[in-house]
């Protein structure tokens, strides 16, 4: 049984009966939360095939870059109509699934999901003040989370990502400089 | 030679290759569409993109017998594609061609000692003879054939004091200002990427006569896109991605800086929205809203002067310190230009003529969106229905003005721009582009009352500017209507439910519709019948039949007849009649309420815009240039042709069809 199968069947289990399946399996793989402490959500081993049969068609699909195909998604009800509120990244020629945004419209805070032991502050290299600022947490698999524009605790976001770490090079190189070097602008706490 | 020296060079030999197969063959590639058009003088960014190269050199660009090699950069390293070939971009920002005709863009450089090419026939349209006349362009963003049949339906279906409704026998007497003016066309609205488009590379393209992909801004593609587009990274963080893409001028732009036109917008969106996004600004993502209310003010076209003369439109939040990452005031620094500030109906209709005015009339609580690019609301300007102090049916939520409970309507806005705009007397024409921003925005949600005023209030705008030109000594302006896009809504029939059912927020019935999926929720309330909304399953209460069968007649709920759980009674139903509606004595704008009203039905397929062509309409010189089935980025090269070509003998020609009673002309006319 593979890891959504069996985090699906769990949730069934808890589920009163009047949830229908299809919208307890949708909320478990769509909606990022901490469930006993553990941070939950995409694994990014799911397969496009466990993901079309659970979240059902993309309302957009594109290819971009030399090898990559994004599904978007409306799945929740605040997104904007102009954009989406989910986009999955797969690599074209593997099938694999490389980051998963969720966009929040209205924004909301996300510290729950970015202990401040586990989560660092990254800024954009540049003049441009204030720094644009990330805040990331190292998942295991080789995945990170990132919540973009957070520079202190409370910060809302509008975008929250999970990627795998080899996907940073590409869709934000300098990051992966950073992330190689051990820079930070610090840890993710209140003060900042 | 030894063994292993022949070894170590076929090893070498064998790395050279395949590295080369990795990383394919070197090529190098304009930036330019297939079928670019530019007008003489037109600014555009050229950018070469070579791939799969380790060095660049021997570049060689020219453009019929003009060498253009020295306008060039010199090449830089970038990642194009999000992959790991070697590649390189060189730029030659805001150049032009005054040579007319087809003008052959070829490139040549050698690609790692490889030499490629790459050529554009790019035709350039003359633009030589500047006629001293006006434009005024209307954006009903949204506003396909359905949205203008829906607004004249209930207008101009009014009943007066006797009891005689000006729509009889299939007649009006009396049609939209839109349906008067003598010219029509339809417009295709296809963009590079997609056949149902947005605001954006529609705008794109009736602004700057170049089609491009969504939500760009003036904007061509390029590869680097693939760091921000479709995988939601659409942030500060990939702003160097985000600020390279290849720019092309609009026509308000290129009329300021060529034949010295007055500039405007006129928008009850965030002004900062797409549609007039693409007349001052030149981003590839909308949603770049700081930044396309920098470009505004300082503008690249201009040479970092203001875009307009006149904005008026809502969304302050991006022009104001606390809603940008800069901290920049915008607002203080067009004052400080000589701009005046309005913020209300009440000191809009107090300005006099001429001053450059900047007028925003609804704001969010400013403070830039976490993606750095963005404010946190966009703040459009609430819809001529709510302004109307009009009640919401049911299914609509009501109105909430807040704090902004004098907003100008849109006919008030377009006054007073065409005044400031046209106070040179004569002397300095001027170029405007007013949108109805909410026909769409309230098309999306399906919210059927929404979206018809708000069609109406353009069309009132219309009379204001058509009353303005037909008073003009001289016949010197081009008024054209047009839509960006369309949407999904379908003209139905017509309903006579009643006040009691229409409005009542206490009576509604859920349908719930089981799918291997999840379940589909849907509300049903008592103004079901005027508004079948997309989400609705459309059923046919009076028959049994099977939807795929087609069903006819009204939607209904699933109730079989009038009851008192049924929220809309098929008593009430009627495919037949017309519709019936009261004018608001003193707002001039139809009721929605009382007696005997019989309003319009219309339906919803989907909440999104369509691929559909939309309708075009002109009147003033040059207006026959809008007849017939046209791309929409012929728009952009006939409002050109209009205002730098002498048009006398077509204006005669249309002027023998409309005038006098040679030829037929429409009831209501």
């Amino acid at each position: 049984m593979n890891s959504v199968a069996l985090k699906l069947g769990v949730l069934l289990m808890a589920a009163p009966r009047l949830f229908f399946a299809g919208d307890v399996a949708r909320a478990l793989i769509a909606e990022p939360r901490v469930e006993a402490e553990a941070f939950t959500w995409f694994t990014l081993n799911e397969t496009q095939e466990e993901i079309q049969r659970l979240l059902g068609a993309p309302h957009l699909a594109a290819e971009f870059g030399a090898d990559y195909v994004s599904w978007q998604y409306r799945i929740a009800a605040d997104a904007d109509d102009h954009d989406h509120s989910h986009v999955l990244v797969f690599r074209k020629s593997t099938g694999k699934l490389v980051s998963v945004t969720r966009m929040y419209e209205p924004e909301r805070a996300v510290d729950p999901f970015f202990p401040e032991s586990e989560s660092q502050v990254h800024a954009l290299p540049g003049a441009g003040k204030p720094q644009y600022k990330i805040t990331v947490r190292k998942l295991p698999g080789e995945r990170l989370l990132v919540a973009m524009g957070v520079g202190k605790r409370g910060d809302p976001t509008g975008q929250l990502t999970i990627l795998r770490r080899d996907a940073v090079r590409v869709f934000h190189p300098w990051l992966d400089e950073q992330l190689k070097d051990g820079q930070s602008a610090g840890a993710a706490t209140g003060s900042r | 030679m030894t063994f292993k020296r022949v070894l170590r060079a076929s090893l070498l030999a064998l790395s050279c290759c395949l590295y080369a197969f990795a990383q394919g063959a070197p090529s190098v590639r304009i930036l330019l569409p297939e079928r670019t058009r530019l007008l003489q003088g037109q600014l555009v960014d050229l950018v070469l993109e070579v791939r799969n190269a380790t060095a660049v050199s021997g570049l060689k660009v020219t453009a019929g017998s003009a060498d253009l090699t020295s306008k060039f950069s010199a090449p830089v390293k970038t990642e194009l594609d999000c992959d790991t070939s070697s590649d390189y971009v060189l730029r030659a920002n805001l150049q032009s061609f005054e040579t007319t005709g087809t003008v052959k863009l070829e490139v040549s450089l050698s690609a790692g000692g490889t030499t490629v090419t790459d050529s554009r026939d790019i035709l350039v349209r003359p633009f030589t003879n500047p006629q001293r006349r006006n434009l005024i362009l209307f954006i009903g963003d949204a506003m396909g054939t359905a949205y203008r049949d829906a607004a004249r339906l209930v207008s101009r279906s009014i009943v007066d004091a006797s009891g005689k409704n000006s729509f009889r026998d299939g007649f009006f007497d009396n049609l939209l200002e839109m349906d008067k003016m003598p010219v029509s066309g339809m417009s295709m609205t296809y963009g590079t990427d997609s056949i149902v488009p947005d605001s954006a590379n529609t705008g794109t393209a009736w602004a700057s006569g170049n089609k491009s992909f969504l939500n760009a801004v003036n904007s061509f593609t390029d590869g680097t896109d693939c760091r921000w587009r479709f995988n939601g990274q659409q942030n500060a963080a990939n702003n160097a991605a985000m600020s390279d893409n290849p720019r092309v001028e609009n026509l308000w732009q290129y009329l300021k800086r060529r034949a010295g036109y007055r500039t405007g917008i006129v928008s009850t969106a965030a002004i900062t929205d797409a549609t007039p996004a693409v007349q001052g600004a030149y981003v590839p993502y909308r949603q770049m809203r700081l930044e396309i209310a920098r470009q505004y003010v300082e503008n690249p076209m201009l040479d970092g002067r203001p875009a307009f003369d006149v904005i008026l439109g809502g969304g302050a939040d991006p022009f104001l310190a606390a809603g940008r990452t800069d901290g920049r005031d915008l607002i203080a620094e067009l004052r400080a230009k000589g701009y005046r500030y309005v913020t209300n109906a009440t000191e809009l209709k107090a300005i006099g003529f001429g001053q450059p005015t900047i007028g925003l009339f609804k704001s969010g609580t400013p403070r830039p969106a976490s993606d750095g690019i963005r404010t946190a609301s966009d703040a459009n300007m609430d819809v001529a229905y709510d302004k109307l102090g009009l009640q919401r049916p049911a299914s609509e939520p009501a109105a909430n003005l807040g704090a902004f409970t004098d907003q100008p309507m849109l006919d008030l806005m377009t006054q007073k721009a065409i005044e400031v705009l046209s106070a040179s007397f004569g002397q300095v024409p001027f170029i405007l582009m007013v949108e109805a921003a909410s026909i769409d925005k309230q098309s999306h949600p399906n919210q059927a009352v929404g979206t018809i005023w708000d069609t109406i209030e353009m069309d009132k705008s219309i009379g204001v500017a058509r009353a303005w030109a037909a008073q003009r000594p001289v016949k010197d302006t081009l008024i054209v209507v047009t839509a960006d896009h369309d949407q999904s809504m379908s003209i139905i029939g017509v309903n006579n439910t009643p006040d009691s059912e229409y409005f009542d927020r206490n009576k509604s019935e859920k349908i719930s519709v089981k799918t291997p999926r999840g379940d589909q929720d849907f509300t049903v309330w008592g103004d079901s019948y005027a508004n079948a909304r997309a989400g609705l399953p459309f059923v046919n209460s009076s028959t049994g039949s099977s939807n795929n069968g087609g069903a006819t007649g009204m939607p209904g709920t699933f109730a079989a007849a009038s009851s008192s759980s049924d929220p809309a009674s098929s008593t009430y139903s009627t495919y037949f009649g017309s519709p019936a509606y009261t004018m608001h004595p003193s707002n001039g704008y139809p009721n929605n309420s009382g007696p005997g009203l019989r309003r319009l039905s219309v339906g919803f397929r989907t909440g999104d815009h369509t691929g559909s062509s939309v309708p075009v309409t002109a009147e003033g010189p040059g207006a026959l240039l809008f007849t017939g089935y046209l791309d929409q980025s012929d728009i952009f090269f006939k409002m050109a042709a209009a205002v730098s070509t002498d048009t006398t003998e077509i204006d005669k020609a249309l002027d023998s069809l409309v005038k006098g009673d040679q030829f037929p002309k429409s009831v209501g006319k």
